[in-house]
């Protein structure tokens, strides 16, 4: 008897977190579809009663604030995530393997002070690297969303626990043949990187295309704005008073990205996760 | 790789982790190097810095906007971190089970919110909240509780706390949750078997033999969520905007302001490096916690 009332009282629980989850997306797409009229009711229609898929398209290409539209946004931030991905996996790759494969003094104590670095939160160091980049000149320009994050801490980490699995006999033999140690890497180790590749990968892309906190700070030109310091803006300069059919229009378009990338790839964004919480990679 | 000579794997090993070592040099060393500098100016943005010692650091410890920003931070980051270490150990512990029906569409819905990102759903919240037509609102009617629906979440200065820890913790819980389901599938099957053979029930093979186990994540998870929780503008910069009169102006909004709206440059830093020492000295505990996982 025990057994089954534990078993009804773990489906409510499951079952009552999933709606608290799931609920606040339900409400998103379904006001994403109504006229503005329709979006806060006392009691909740959760069924349009008119449908306007439309809503949209008008979220995606009304200029907003000086001229620029979401669709722009969108466009900002895709370049951007796919730039940071690509540098990410190159170059954390590149440094995870030199953590992996090889020996040298402090190099246990230097990938721990690395590692320690992605426990800090982000908003504590924003002024340090607000200041550098503004000397680097990179202040309001898409690149500084690319350059600070192109290498991290975490994705070293990822990176090595992966590559310490690759079999050293590969290595070794490679060395036998007389290959220089890059061929090495390029030609036998990286081919062999798929699943660190697609962990960092995803990882580092949903990490920027979901960045807030450093766009605002660094980027004052509107064609320059990334979606979310977009969206953030939505209310501003809109030709309605209050148009929150388009403003769940356009977090869904927002959230429709990191979503579909991460039903597409939950394995290997988990095997990420649990590398980073100390369990094996 | 034993037969390697030690100078040789030196120099390779070096070799490719140089792009890390100017990573951080670049992107950590020398911009914390310069924030500390900084803060021992009066630096304004747009008038030359002077020289002032420690007085930033003086002016901090007597400044009690600086004391309602840590209150703020601790009292939001209270909040959240308790549920979400409750309800993540709840979750996995429900979903640690391999007869479980329907298990991965659970899994899915719980780690959702996870990875969207916080300024769409924070609008989506911004609506869950408003009084009287918001959809918490709607919900409540629904319950036949509408007296409730007046509630001015984000507006008063009691619940805005708790309306961006409720925020948070619907966002983040997740993470964690699947952080511990991870830790309970590597606690080995035939210790919860024989336990079970020996007469214990579910819940005391939880409490005796897999919480225990379970210790280094546990760790993990309070000490990286403390940090990863008071570190966070968006969901308050997306609610209340640090209102009303202050009761969530955490220490990122602070830093924010005083720095890129206020322009107190030296000012801002010495908070931040302030922050960041705090901050430092917890990620120094979670990291020496995870160093187990470095030998495999």
């Amino acid at each position: 008897m025990p057994r089954r009332m534990l078993r009804l009282v773990r489906y409510l629980f499951l079952s009552g977190y999933s709606a608290f989850s799931l609920l606040p997306f339900a409400w998103m797409l379904s006001a994403a579809l109504k006229r503005p009229q329709d979006v806060l009711t006392v009691p909740i229609r959760w069924i349009p009663p008119v449908w306007r898929p439309q809503n949209f398209l008008q979220a995606l290409l009304e200029p907003r604030f000086a001229g620029e539209n979401l669709a722009r946004f969108m466009a900002n931030s895709l370049l951007v995530a796919v730039a940071t991905t690509g540098a990410s996996i190159v170059l954390s790759t590149i440094v995870g393997y030199g953590f992996a494969k090889f020996r040298f003094r402090h190099r246990d104590t230097l990938l721990w002070v690395m590692l320690s670095t992605t426990l800090l939160p982000f908003s504590s160091v924003i002024i340090p690297l607000f200041l550098i980049i503004r000397d680097l000149r990179l202040v309001d320009s898409l690149w500084a969303l690319v350059v600070p994050f192109a290498l991290t801490g975490q994705s070293i980490f990822l990176a090595r626990q992966f590559t310490v699995t690759i079999p050293n006999e590969l290595i070794d033999a490679g060395r036998v043949d007389g290959a220089g140690e890059m061929q090495i890497f390029i030609r036998l180790v990286f081919p062999l990187l798929g699943p660190a590749i697609v962990t960092v990968g995803i990882m580092t892309l949903l990490m920027s295309w979901n960045l807030f906190l450093w766009p605002l700070v660094v980027l004052s030109s509107q064609e320059n704005f990334t979606l979310p310091l977009g969206l953030s803006l939505m209310g501003l300069g809109s030709t309605f008073l209050v148009d929150y059919h388009l403003w769940m229009a356009a977090a869904t378009l927002a959230v429709l990205l990191p979503l579909m990338m991460f039903l597409l790839l939950e394995r290997q964004y988990m095997r990420g996760l649990e590398a980073l919480s100390g369990l094996k990679g | 790789m034993g037969r390697v000579r030690l100078a040789y794997q030196t120099k390779f090993g070096l070799l490719f982790i140089s792009p890390a070592a100017l990573y951080f040099a670049a992107f950590w060393i020398f911009p914390v190097a310069l924030a500390a500098v900084t803060s021992l100016t009066d630096w304004r943005i747009g008038s030359p810095p002077h020289f002032v010692g420690l007085l930033n650091y003086v002016n901090l410890a007597t400044d009690p906007q600086f004391h309602h920003a840590m209150l703020a931070s601790l009292t939001i980051t209270g909040l959240a971190l308790v549920c979400i270490v409750g309800l993540a150990l709840g979750l996995a512990v429900a979903l640690h089970d391999p007869s479980l029906r329907l298990s991965s569409l659970f899994k899915l819905a719980v780690f959702i919110p996870v990875v969207t990102d916080w300024v769409a759903t924070g609008l989506v919240w911004q609506l869950i909240f408003l009084p009287n037509q918001g959809v918490l609102a709607g919900l409540l009617d629904g319950l036949g509780l509408a007296r409730w629906s007046a509630l001015r979440w984000t507006a008063s200065r009691q619940l805005a706390p708790l309306a961006v820890a409720i925020f948070i913790v619907w966002k983040m819980t997740g993470f964690y949750a699947m952080v511990y389901l991870a830790g309970l599938k590597s606690v080995p099957r035939e210790v919860q078997e024989a336990a079970r053979v020996d007469g214990a029930s579910p819940a005391q093979t939880l409490w005796r033999i897999s919480m225990p186990l379970l210790r280094p994540i546990t760790v993990f998870v309070v000490v990286s969520g403390f940090v990863g929780v008071i570190g966070l503008f968006e969901p308050i910069f997306m609610l209340t905007g640090g209102g009303p009169a202050d009761a969530t102006r955490a220490l990122p909004i602070f830093l924010y302001e005083n720095f890129f709206q206020f322009q107190r440059a030296g000012y801002a830093s010495a908070a931040g490096m302030l922050f960041l020492l705090m901050s430092l000295g917890f990620a120094l505990v979670a990291a020496r916690q995870l160093q187990y996982s470095f030998y495999d």
